[in-house]
């Protein structure tokens, strides 16, 4: 009995790792072909021969990743991998977004399953909705931060549905499977590496520079003790002021505070700033370094790492700190049993990641969206006076230095600061047990525990009601699995066969505290300090699923494998179960064909049918609480009305590719098409507000993607010294929505902060941009209206925000131990919204507002008058710059194509003969990230920068910060 | 020793797939809400909602607020300009109608013979209904002067047309037309004020609008007085109902005034007051202060001036703190020239006039509709009754704190009632209830002392040589105040087929076209 209960805890206890050996064990009959055999690891961690699989998987190798100095394993994908999409911000450990083969889903999950060594590991986004949509809000990045590059092994991309239809509800997206190093057998290993990067800003609007704050051509003036000056309208947040004149003197916002003696009512010219917008950001410095121990110890396997990460974003006060440790053992027990554990402890610590987007702190609102030209960044430095209150340029009036809108930027980042940290566990623990060399069985846990504070502080003093809030999240999730297996070979035909089951159980709980009123005593951030009663709430939120699934493949000779699985799923949330299926085959002509030219050569088919659950208490309509007012409860109807006949929403890929090697595989391709339907969406249908609520959770819609995803190789050169790979990948989705719910035509996903909207519509692809358009005559002429300004047409599909397509182009040189690598990423069609462009014409900030004079001579629209004469209609240069508001939006809607330079990098393992006997090697790389970007339709912008989040909303640009270079060196001994 | 393992690992496998499921079914009960509310507290909310959400900021001080001429912002003018933002419109449709659910919500827990028993407990089931029934129509009210056709629901009346609040049937919910909206109006009022239990109460707590049913019926006979006034002439049977209203017993007295009181702290204070913490936009229109003023209209100087704005230079810190002072020297006052572009606004600023601290307070009370107002209406159906005139005029004075003496001297200088005075009285007394006073605004045309489009206004301070302006509106096409809002864009987007039918029957999504009252 003590034997059998150790047996349940150990079976509790296990890993992903033994699976390998056995696989391993079992592979006896190897095809001695000439290329080396390709393994990777498949859905559930199993691995595979790669020549065996019906469906499209890519590898990435860890090097590609830690030799070009990513500290975010998710956007290093980017233009590696042929279907995958990453739209990365530059932001600080911002989020990224990533997707394979399109969207499939309205509102729900579109990014893939990510998996590190077995976990499903949660990837929330927590930025709200204001953030997402480009109103304000600091980006928190993805949990997905929490992957350590330097313990990557490989990466394999299961693109899509038949890849992973394992997974089951969660896997309609595809899987990204992260497998991390681990000690190999018989070896010792100590790892030492070292990184340095930098991080300076690139692209950012280009505003100009010949006209300060202001409204009016000419400066006020004002009566100070006696004497008149020259002041300045510091209450407008708009540069249409007087243009520069040295011999124009002025008291600027800081002469009139009696403690800066220096400038206390002195007059300066009005002239451009010596310090401008730039100055004010930082370069941005990034050191890792890790340290890794791998032992082996006869049956028994250790490796240790401890990776230290900290980064210094281009921001003033802003910085991450993230600490990742992480443990993997493996042991054979006995001849047939073998443990594996792996534990990983990740700490990431941020502070003051910037507020981005149209909101009180986002100081890219203020640089480029409303402010005054005229700013010297170096004066703005003094920030405070000594009785600690703000002296901001922005003073309601000469003799009033209360802010009106804008803090001073130096207040904003060194008083309104924020925190967050995520202390989180994930890991496994399993066992194997090998009844024979046919038979094994699996136990396994797998989880991921987390707890996530963040909070914020609004400084007494700021043009804002100064505020502390408090968040707390602590989220789960464990999956319990088991499994059978059963491999063998009977003459021509092998076999593969498993069966399992799976629970999976998801938590999360939040707490939020924040201040009413405003805060009492200055600087002091506690809930006790609100001038009222501080306001707390919470929400907790459980869900579970319960699957079974099993799995089949049959090979014939190496020729011929079909493989099918099944995977039936029980929600907690849904009263429905559903049952997914996949069924995949593979043909290796080469082996038939059996000539020199053709080193390998396979075409594959899949089908599978997957569907994604829908969220906890999603089918009830519950009610809202309001804070008590004037002594009684306030309830509310929620927003969204639930609905009890939810069923699982549905996807249906079908996958064809053909896979070939040419001249001993100096020439390859492979070329997937998909063709994906997702139905029965899950959506809060957003409805008309007259039925009473804003939104209905319905199953609804169809949505199609159909694609190609192609991968070429070349190697022009191989030889002992010298080679020269080039590999390029291609992706091309073409997305539509093709029904919603009964006749409604759109599905408005968000609101943009002031214009615009971004829809799925029907019959369009997904996130449609809908604003107005100009409206043209009959000869193709823009109209104008009385006033002068374009006449705007009906609300329409300006575009959608997915691309045409994605492709990225790598060439690696090899000279000896020497290697360079670089990759041109590059993207076409998509559009976004801008803000940024919309506010900074208003405002008179932008380059393209001072232009030809326009500022004197005013400016007549190119166009037509509704009679059809051209437009003879002369707009002042203030009422001009205010048609870029609320008349056509289409003006502030750009393309979203990018041509970039990724990365380059180069690499040289030093020569045994220059690091002695102390170290086994040395490899030093160099790289820089985004060094530049071709093709933008708007200058100033950079598309990559026109998100704030991972979620679905996407491409409306609200006040963004620069765009980054990134460029380093990391250091790689080992001993 | 092999059939042992392989029996432990089965029964590991069954033991921890089902010790799960017992539990299975109870993991998804909600621990965080339910799906039953109690009525006064969804009274309660809706109250406070429906006047966060049409005295703020936004629906009020950025559309009607400005439009007729009570307030001129600040700085960025162009919604005075009449280029209202989009979104604004869209937030006024959603929460009227979002409010609106929660009325149903209390009409549909006060008849289903589920939760009627309980929520009994909470006031009589009858004058809770009536209270939801009379609020119903003061919501709709404001979607149809402010849009005209508007979907619609009636508790009374199963008509095919009024298909809104009805999410499970109809997500796409047709409009019906002003005059089935408004006859219907009137119909609800009727029935609600006949069902209500006088002397009883009509929620047990979280009403702070009634408190008794009796005023609860004035409030109902008062509103119906309103619209069918709106609306005579235009509706059949309007005109009936405005007797059958009076002789059903409207408002007797500034007791009867119904309003929504806000709290003495910053947890819950007035919007206004509370978006003033930060924000300085607003400040009182010149032409509101030069009819105050006698500078234009037909009447002396209005005591009033000195009870709704604060003397020019006043720190704004002082009006929220209460402390700034009251001025009773008109040379203090010259208010905010109306409708210049964005580019003359830094000059003209300083030189207007805030809100006073009567009415950025945080215990600020947003009147629904008042004694005053039932006096004009009273006004107009006798024939223009001089002593409803007077009448009407000294409830609102009496209302801001204007001290008797003072009172009597200005009723003493009032010229004879008339159309344009009454009228004209009656828009001062209107100030902060924009949306009645622009509807009042397109139905007589009064007052006339607005400043529109084409005509020349005077700054207070030159600026680049100039002392007048042409208040252009930003909507091409618009010669007068706007008559309509834009349809939202959401309804364009989420319901369009209704939309367009809409649009059609209504003569145009524009914001000229006129609604079926206004005639004038």
């Amino acid at each position: 009995m003590k034997k059998l209960t150790a047996g349940v805890l150990i079976l509790v206890l296990s890993s992903s790792l033994m699976v390998a050996q056995a696989q391993q064990t079992k592979s006896g009959d190897t095809l001695k072909t000439q290329q080396i055999e390709e393994v990777v690891v498949t859905a559930l961690g199993i691995k595979r021969e790669k020549k065996a699989l019906g469906y499209a998987a890519q590898e990435v190798k860890g090097e590609t990743i830690s030799d070009a100095g990513q500290t975010n394993a998710v956007s290093a994908l980017s233009g590696n991998v042929a279907g995958v999409q990453v739209t990365a911000p530059s932001t600080m450990g911002g989020s990224a977004r990533i997707t394979m083969r399109g969207i499939s889903s309205i509102t729900g999950e579109n990014r893939p399953l990510i998996v590190v060594d077995g976990v499903p590991l949660d990837n929330s986004n927590v930025n709200n909705s204001d953030t997402q949509r480009g109103a304000g809000g600091r980006d928190y990045g993805d949990a997905s931060f929490d992957i350590n590059p330097d313990d990557i092994e490989s990466v394999t991309v299961l693109k899509g549905g038949p890849a992973a239809a394992l997974y089951g509800s969660r896997a309609g997206n595809g899987a990204i499977i992260y497998t991390t190093k681990s000690a190999k057998k018989g070896r010792t290993d100590i790892q030492l590496n070292s990184g340095l990067s930098f991080e300076s800003i690139y692209i950012r609007p280009k505003l100009q520079n010949q006209y300060g704050g202001g409204y009016s051509d000419t400066l006020p003036t004002a009566t100070i003790n006696g004497q008149t000056y020259n002041i300045q309208e510091y209450e407008t947040d708009a540069s249409w002021g007087p243009k520069y004149d040295p011999n124009l003197m002025y008291l600027p916002w800081y002469a009139f505070d009696p403690e800066f003696s220096n400038d206390y009512l002195k007059p300066v010219p009005w002239v451009a700033p010596k310090n401008d917008v730039d100055s004010f950001f930082n370069t941005g410095v990034t050191y890792t370094n890790n340290i890794s121990v791998a032992k082996s110890f006869g049956d028994t396997n250790v490796r240790l790492s401890y990776t230290n990460t900290n980064i210094t974003g281009i921001v003033p006060n802003s910085k991450i700190k993230k600490d990742n440790f992480s443990i993997n053992l493996n042991s054979k027990l006995s001849d047939k049993l073998t443990a594996d554990a792996i534990v990983n402890y990740v700490h990431t610590e941020g502070f003051n990641r910037p507020e981005i987007g149209y909101g009180d702190n986002s100081v890219a609102q203020k640089f480029y969206h409303f402010g005054q030209r005229n700013l010297d960044y170096e004066k703005l430095k003094d920030y405070k006076l000594v009785d600690g209150s703000q002296r901001t340029w922005n003073r309601s009036a000469y003799d009033d230095p209360t802010p009106l809108y804008s803090d001073n930027p130096y207040w904003t980042v060194n008083e309104n600061t924020s925190a967050d940290s995520r202390q989180r566990f994930f890991g496994n623990a399993g066992l194997t047990y090998n009844f024979d060399k046919h038979f094994y069985v699996v136990g396994k846990v797998y989880g991921d525990v987390y707890s996530q504070n963040i909070s914020s502080r609004v400084a007494v003093g700021s043009q804002a009601i100064s505020n502390y809030s408090i968040q707390k999240r602590n989220v789960s999730e464990f999956n319990y699995e088991g499994r059978a297996h059963y491999n063998n070979n009977f003459g021509g035909f092998s076999l593969n066969t498993f069966a399992g089951f799976n629970i999976r159980d998801n938590k999360t709980s939040i707490l939020d505290g924040t201040t009413i009123g405003g805060l009492v005593i200055p600087g002091l951030y506690n809930l006790d300090n609100g001038v009222e009663n501080s306001l707390a709430s919470n929400a907790e939120a459980h869900g579970s699923v319960k699957s079974l699934f099993a799995s089949a493949s049959i090979g014939f000779r190496d020729l011929l494998f079909v493989e099918a699985t099944g995977r039936n799923d029980w929600y907690s949330m849904l009263k429905d179960s559903g049952f997914y299926p996949s069924v995949t085959g593979s043909f290796v002509f080469s082996n038939v064909l059996k000539t020199n030219w053709l080193s390998f050569g396979k075409i594959r088919a899949g089908w599978s049918s997957i569907a994604q659950g829908g969220t906890p208490y999603v089918t009830g309509t519950f009610i809202t609480f309001g804070s008590p007012f004037n002594g009684a409860p306030q309830y509310s109807n929620p927003n969204t009305a639930g609905n009890p006949d939810l069923t699982p929403e549905l996807k249906v890929t079908k996958e064809i590719g053909i896979e070939a090697r040419f001249f001993k595989n100096r020439l390859g391709f492979d070329v997937t098409y998909y063709d994906t339907k997702s139905r029965d969406l899950i959506i809060p249908v957003p409805v008309d507000p007259s039925t009473g609520y804003l939104s209905k959770s319905i199953n609804a819609g169809e949505m199609t993607n159909k694609g190609l995803e192609a991968m070429v190789n070349v190697t022009p050169i191989r030889n002992d010294n010298f080679s020269w790979d080039i590999t390029w990948n291609f992706a091309k989705n073409r997305n539509k929505l093709v029904n919603l719910y009964q006749n409604l035509q759109n599905y408005v996903l968000t609101n943009a902060p002031f214009r615009a909207q971004l829809v799925a519509q029907v019959g369009q692809s997904y996130g449609s941009i809908l604003g107005t358009d100009y409206v043209y005559d009959a000869q193709g002429n823009k109209v104008v209206d009385e006033n002068g300004f374009y006449k705007a047409s009906e609300i329409q599909s300006l575009g959608s925000i997915l691309p045409k397509y994605n492709m990225g182009f790598r060439n690696t040189v090899r000279y000896k131990t020497l290697s360079l690598s670089f990759l041109i990423d590059i993207q076409e069609g998509g559009k976004y919204f801008s803000t940024t462009n919309m506010w900074g014409m208003y405002s008179g900030m932008l380059e393209e507002s001072a232009l030809g004079g326009n500022r004197e001579a005013g400016v007549i629209l190119a166009g037509v008058k509704e009679d059809g004469t051209p437009n003879d209609i002369l707009l002042d240069a203030p009422t001009w710059g205010g048609t870029y508001y609320n008349t056509v939006d289409a003006q502030n809607v750009f393309d979203a194509s990018y041509i970039k330079l990724r990365d380059i990098t180069l690499g040289y393992d030093l020569p045994k003969s220059m690091i002695g006997n102390v170290f086994q090697g040395v490899r030093i790389s160099a790289f820089a990230r985004n060094l530049f970007a071709w093709n933008l339709s708007n200058k100033g912008i950079d598309p990559e920068n026109t998100s704030y989040g991972s979620g679905n909303i996407q491409g409306l640009e609200g006040g963004s910060l620069p765009s980054t270079r990134t460029y380093g060196v990391n250091v790689n001994f080992k001993f | 020793m092999k059939m042992k393992k392989i029996v432990l690992i089965l029964s590991i496998v069954g033991v921890t797939f089902n010790s799960c499921s017992d539990k299975f079914d109870e993991i998804d009960i909600n621990p965080n809400s339910t799906e039953q509310a109690l009525t006064y507290g969804l009274f309660n909310n809706a109250n406070k909602e429906l006047m966060d959400n049409t005295r703020d900021q936004w629906q009020s001080a950025r559309i009607t607020l400005p439009w007729v001429q009570y307030s001129a912002q600040r700085a960025y003018t162009e919604e005075d300009r009449y280029q209202y933002r989009l979104s604004t419109g869209v937030s006024l449709w959603s929460f009227s109608y979002r409010v609106a659910q929660d009325y149903k919500n209390i009409i549909d827990l006060n008849t289903d013979p589920a939760t009627s028993t309980k929520m009994a407990v909470y006031g009589p089931t009858e004058n809770q209904i009536a209270a939801s029934r009379v609020m119903l129509s003061y919501v709709f009210l404001t979607l149809a002067d402010s849009f005209g056709d508007i979907p619609y629901y009636s508790y009374g009346n199963k008509d095919a047309d009024f298909q809104a609040l009805n999410v499970d049937a109809q997500l796409q919910p047709k409009f019906a037309s002003q005059q089935k909206v408004y006859a219907d109006i009137l119909k609800e009022l009727k029935e609600a004020s006949e069902m209500i239990d006088e002397n009883e109460v009509v929620f047990t707590q979280g009403d702070v609008l009634f408190g008794s049913g009796e005023k609860l019926k004035r409030f109902a006979n008062s509103l119906r007085l309103r619209v069918a006034t709106r609306v005579k002439g235009s509706v059949q049977g309007a005109e009936a109902h405005i007797q059958d209203a009076i002789s059903s017993g409207v408002m007797q007295s500034n007791d009867d005034n119904v309003g929504l009181s806000y709290e003495n702290n910053l947890v819950n204070p007035s919007p206004l007051f509370n978006d003033f913490r930060t924000r300085s936009d607003f400040a009182i229109s010149k032409t509101f202060v030069d009819l105050l003023k006698g500078n234009s209209g037909n009447f002396d100087l209005d005591p009033r001036l000195f009870k709704f704005a604060t003397p020019r230079g006043t720190a704004k810190a002082s009006i929220l703190d209460g402390s700034a002072p009251e001025s009773t020297n008109p040379a203090d006052f010259s208010g905010m020239p109306y409708g210049i572009p964005s580019s003359l606004a830094p000059s003209q600023a300083s030189s207007s006039n805030f809100f006073s601290k009567n009415i950025l307070k945080p215990d600020y009370t947003e009147i629904l509709m008042e004694y005053s107002e039932v006096q004009f209406l009273l006004a107009e159906a006798n024939g223009w009754s001089q002593t409803n005139y007077v009448n009407g005029v000294r409830a609102s004075m009496q209302r801001w704190g204007v001290a008797t003496a003072n009172i009597d001297t200005y009723i003493a200088s009032l010229p004879a009632a008339s159309k344009e005075n009454v009228l004209t009285q009656k828009y001062i007394t209107l100030f902060m209830q924009p949306y009645e006073a622009w509807a009042e605004y397109r139905r007589t045309g009064y007052p006339n002392t607005l400043l529109l489009p084409g005509q020349t206004g005077t700054l207070n301070v030159a600026a680049g040589g100039e002392t007048t302006y042409i208040f252009t509106s930003l909507i091409a096409g618009l010669t007068d105040l706007p008559t309509r809002l834009f349809y939202p864009t959401s309804v364009q987007t989420l319901n369009t087929a209704n939309y367009q039918a809409a649009s059609a029957a209504i003569g145009g999504d524009k914001m000229n076209t006129k609604l079926i009252w206004d005639t004038n």
